[in-house]
């Protein structure tokens, strides 16, 4: 016989990111418009799209860095501009720059990134090992090639968990080993509940859902 | 950990990060300080080695070019963050931007502002000035500069992303009221009269100027980021 079991309220899964039929318009050029889609915990979704097809925007859209046209965006269920508070400490965003600074050395880039806010030096030289910088850490970031700048921005991914990850191409400029890192690192926060929402240009490894944002333009 | 100790810790990391990072630079600092210095030994060199003359126009050359040299360096107090993508970084912090603008601007004023002191007490021997200039020159210029600094950052914001040139424009003309001021102090030493409420007044527009200018800036960024 079948039995049925109800979940309690406090148990359903609540839907960590929604956006209802959002529209950004840069420098009069629609760049995309009617989008809409939802994210869950420990999910992960990629926005793939060719040059100037929005996908910055849309990330930056979300994080209310850009205004968008119309639409709306929920965090957990709540309107953004309510939650913003709680929404902001929950999100780790990297856009193209990686707010890494070159007179820094590793070690300092993560230690004065406001991600490292109230780490110990030992937590921060973890993430370091993980990406295998930690035999650089007192290295001039400004010695560091294009694709260790790119491992020392993950490095930053791992300092603390956040509910949200929001990376812009997280692939460009890594070779085959650290496209890999990539992967295993999203990996690892997904099975810590963490979920990603990252764009790229072509369809990458990770499990995730995938928009086409060419579609909405 | 309370809300106030969290506040003090997220200025700290704010404050020695700007400190560390000039530091390194060493041109934020030598650049203002040696300005300074090449400005003021210009007078002597171009109106001649008379005394009197000097030291009459000797409020303005220093208060003009301690204003030439804090806007030497306000374009990095935003800009680098900006076009590195730090500012990003700290918009999405959930942390005070008040907090972040006090600090940034107090780094500025210990790199760019606070060397000017030692460089005025310098400049007075190329410009002839007596003995007793020596301490209210100083103060005018610790609270003259810091003011500077404050309304640097508010150039600095209103030019986020924009040519260095625009945030010294905007500076100029708000700085007038410090210039006036800063410069009334030492024409009152030079002429025998008090100066102490040319201080106060000072102080009092850095009493309003801290929240209220840092406010300001904060608004600031808000509207031009994009």
């Amino acid at each position: 016989m079948l039995k049925y079991i109800t979940i309690p309220i406090t148990q359903k899964r609540r839907r960590l990111l929604k956006i209802e039929d959002i529209s950004c318009v840069r420098s009069n050029n629609l760049l995309f418009s009617n989008l809409s889609f939802g994210l869950e915990k420990g999910e992960n979704l990629e926005v793939i799209g060719s040059n100037g097809s929005g996908k910055t925007s849309l990330l930056r859209c979300i994080l209310g860095l850009v205004e968008r046209d119309n639409g709306n965006i929920f965090w957990k269920e709540e309107k953004i501009e309510k939650a913003r508070n709680i929404f902001v400490k929950s999100v780790f965003y990297q856009g193209h720059q990686l707010s890494l600074k070159n007179t820094f050395s590793v070690l300092e880039n993560l230690k004065f990134s406001h991600s490292a806010f109230n780490l110990s030096e030992k937590e921060i030289l973890n993430s370091l090992t993980i990406t295998g910088l930690k035999d650089l850490a007192s290295m001039p970031s400004s010695d560091l090639s294009m694709g260790q700048l790119k491992k020392l921005a993950i490095s930053k991914w791992l300092l603390r968990d956040y509910e949200l990850y929001l990376i812009d191409e997280p692939f460009t400029s890594l070779d085959e080993e650290g496209s890999n890192l990539v992967v295993e690192v999203i990996n690892e926060l997904n099975s810590r509940g963490c979920s990603f929402l990252f764009t790229s240009h072509l369809s990458s490894k990770v499990n995730s859902k995938e928009i086409l944002l060419d579609d909405f333009s | 950990m309370n809300n106030q100790s969290s506040l003090s810790l997220w200025f700290m990391l704010v404050f020695k990060r700007d400190l560390i990072l000039s530091f390194k630079k060493k041109s934020s600092f030598l650049i203002p300080f040696i300005f300074f210095l090449i400005v003021i030994s210009l007078f002597p060199l171009a109106l001649g080695s008379e005394n009197k003359l000097l030291s009459s126009i000797s409020s303005g050359i220093i208060w003009v070019a301690a204003l030439l040299a804090s806007l030497l360096a306000i374009e990095s107090i935003f800009n680098e963050d900006y076009r590195d993508g730090t500012l990003d970084q700290f918009m999405l912090s959930g942390e005070p931007l008040f907090i972040l603008v006090f600090a940034k601007v107090f780094a500025h004023w210990l790199i760019s502002g606070a060397p000017l002191l030692f460089a005025s007490v310098i400049s007075t021997f190329f410009l002839f000035l007596p003995e007793g200039l020596f301490y209210p020159l100083l103060i005018s210029l610790l609270l003259g500069t810091f003011l500077l600094s404050l309304l640097g950052a508010l150039g600095a914001a209103l030019a986020i992303g924009k040519t260095a040139i625009l945030s010294s424009i905007i500076v100029i003309p708000l700085s007038i009221p410090v210039l006036i001021f800063g410069i009334s102090i030492i024409n009152a030493v030079l002429n025998g009269q008090q100066f102490i409420s040319f201080i106060y007044f000072l102080c009092a527009m850095l009493a309003v100027g801290i929240p209220g200018l840092c406010l300001a800036t904060v608004e600031a960024i808000k509207i031009n980021y994009d």
